[in-house]
């Protein structure tokens, strides 16, 4: 049990006044250092349940437990979503006139620590992403494989536990999708840190520990 | 990187709507800067006026609205003279006379023997009988007279004796004749608008600012005491409390606020916007870990260096307009140009918390936006 980090009990999201179930009894969790799938088609779920335990947003009824703790309550606290849960979005949301560097540096703004730490810990995440050479160059000027590695540094500069990706390749060519999934799984392997992918594509099977299969809201497959 | 840097980076990157909203700003607080620094100008000035010539105390005719309607019997200087706590009297009359459209200088009648000339540098002489006049520097400028011309003054003829310069500007814009010229001129034989007195202070120049003070204060007391008809007062009180100078620092205080509003609302409007258009954005912060009160921080950073921005550019429009109005036929002679050091730090807080003031609401409305509708419906 201490190896759980994410438990959800009859998770259920419902929207327009209940008539429309986007997530109907969920029952699933992530261990600690796992490299874990939700998996669906386009409106199966996925991305509400991600956001669920990312606690950007709040079940309509059931049960989830961050480290044991009530998900909600405690990722609310001020300061903790930032040290325990990073975001990779599918459309990157990076700033557009800060550079590379300062881009990965936004999430840091929060803690105390001094700018050279907070500068060496981003250039690390950069060496890691592999844009060390780009670390001053405006977001304009990347590819749009190198803007996801950007996030990718972004979301893990605060040391989170876990990093939640939603659809991370949705926007790349196979070729750059494949090279991000290595890349989180190589960051995966090397830190320990747990990373949740949601996902539509099938073919990505091998990559992952474990993964759930999302359909109207249910799991299928675990 | 701070929430500074960010901060800077989001002026910057809306370059023009911020110049816009920092020129906005600017000219409010430039109006303001100018009828503050005006009326305060024309304050100090008339202060310098009574200080430059050692007067401590000035009597007046009791209940009037403005100095030049005041007329006081001559008769006083005798009793005031007799007090143990008055080194001098002098009493003047006071008028003004327009040489241009709008455009007017001030009269002094002064006592021949008015201890008020000791304070002058002349080039020439001061007026010896009823037909002289000496004129201020600046008067002599504006009216372009010299020493040994005719000027006329209200349609009677005066020779220019000489031309002196004073500390006070008022007094180098103004055409000093004999009291009893003055008198006759003005048709108020026998009166004066005021005494000037200089007190007999024991070791004036050893004492302190303090000590001098209580010295004024308990003279002001015993004088009032001994002439209750008249209306005795320190310099600073005489200035304040007069009614024209006194309608002047309201009239100009209301502006200001009218001034403060528009501030406000220029900067809530830009910034507003700003937040508006930056739900994204601010979604995100929020999303990937940003506390509200960083958010919070980081609109009223914005707001606040919004507001300096244009404290720093009213001010230089603000001196600009003022020395404009000072150099202006119109005020010419009425004041001088200054830069008052705890105005530029009044203006450079009050920007600053018009600004903190105006970023409050878009602040909230930035800390409302939900990272989730922002995720979900971009």
């Amino acid at each position: 049990m201490d190896n759980i980090l994410i438990q959800t009990k009859d998770l259920s999201k419902y929207y327009a006044d209940g008539k429309v179930a986007a997530l109907d009894k969920v029952n699933f969790n992530i261990k600690r250092g796992e490299f874990f799938a939700i998996k669906g088609p386009s409106g199966s779920g996925k991305s509400t349940l991600l956001h669920l335990i990312g606690g950007l947003d709040k079940p309509t009824s059931g049960e989830m437990y961050f480290e044991g703790k009530d998900l909600n309550s405690f990722l609310r606290k001020s300061g903790s979503r930032l040290q325990n849960v990073g975001f990779v979005f599918q459309v990157f949301y990076l700033w557009p006139t800060l550079n590379v560097l300062q881009n990965v540096l936004l999430p840091l703004v929060e803690l105390k620590m001094n700018a050279k730490e907070k500068t060496q810990r981003a250039d690390r995440l950069l060496e890691t992403v592999g844009l060390s050479r780009k670390r001053q160059a405006a977001i304009s000027n990347l590819s749009v494989g190198e803007r996801q590695r950007v996030a990718i540094a972004r979301s893990l500069v605060a040391q989170p536990k876990l990093v939640l990706a939603d659809e991370p390749t949705g926007s790349l060519d196979s070729k750059n999708a494949e090279n991000i999934l290595q890349l989180f799984k190589k960051i995966n392997r090397e830190s320990g840190t747990t990373i949740v992918i949601v996902t539509h594509e099938r073919m990505l099977d091998s990559y992952f520990d474990r993964s759930i299969n999302l359909f109207d809201g249910r799991i299928k497959q675990i | 990187m701070n929430i500074l840097t960010i901060t800077f980076n989001n002026i910057w990157r809306r370059k023009i709507r911020s110049l816009l909203t920092i020129l906005g700003v600017g000219i409010s607080i430039a109006a303001f800067v100018a009828i503050i620094g005006l009326s305060e100008g024309l304050k100090e000035s008339f202060i310098s006026n009574f200080k430059s010539r050692g007067t401590d105390l000035v009597v007046v005719e009791k209940g009037i609205l403005d100095i030049l309607s005041s007329k006081v019997d001559i008769s006083y200087r005798d009793k005031l003279k007799a007090m143990p706590e008055v080194e001098q009297v002098a009493p003047i009359l006071l008028d003004l006379f327009s040489f241009k459209f709008k455009q007017f200088i001030v009269l002094y009648g002064w006592e021949l023997d008015s201890y008020l000339f000791k304070e002058l540098k002349i080039r020439g002489s001061f007026p010896k009988n009823d037909q002289e006049v000496t004129l201020g520097a600046l008067a002599a400028k504006r009216l372009n007279k010299t020493t040994g011309e005719q000027l006329n003054i209200k349609g009677k003829l005066y020779t220019v004796a000489g031309i002196f310069q004073s500390k006070s500007i008022i007094e180098d814009g103004a055409v000093i004749m004999s009291l009893e010229s003055l008198q006759k001129l003005k048709d108020a034989q026998g009166k004066v608008s005021l005494y000037n007195i200089k007190l007999n202070i024991p070791f004036r120049s050893k004492a302190g600012y303090a000590q001098i003070n209580q010295s004024i204060e308990q003279a002001e007391e015993r004088i009032a005491r001994a002439l209750p008809e008249l209306e005795v007062k320190n310099i600073q009180n005489f200035i304040s409390n007069n009614t024209p100078m006194y309608l002047i620092f309201n009239f100009t205080w209301a502006l200001s606020v009218v001034a403060f509003i528009i501030v406000v609302l220029g900067i809530v409007n830009t910034m507003a916007a700003s937040v508006l258009e930056r739900t994204q954005e601010i979604g995100i912060l929020l999303a990937i870990g940003w506390r509200n009160l960083s958010v919070v921080g980081m609109v009223l950073c914005e707001s606040m260096l919004l507001g300096l921005a244009g404290g720093i550019v009213g001010l230089g429009f603000g001196y600009l307009m003022m020395n404009i109005f000072v150099l202006s036929p119109q005020l010419a002679g009425l004041m001088a140009m200054t830069y008052d050091p705890v105005l530029i730090l009044k203006v450079l807080i009050i920007s600053l918390g018009l600004g903190l003031v105006s970023g409050i609401y878009p602040a909230l409305k930035a800390i409302a936006i939900e990272p989730m509708k922002v995720l979900r419906y971009g």
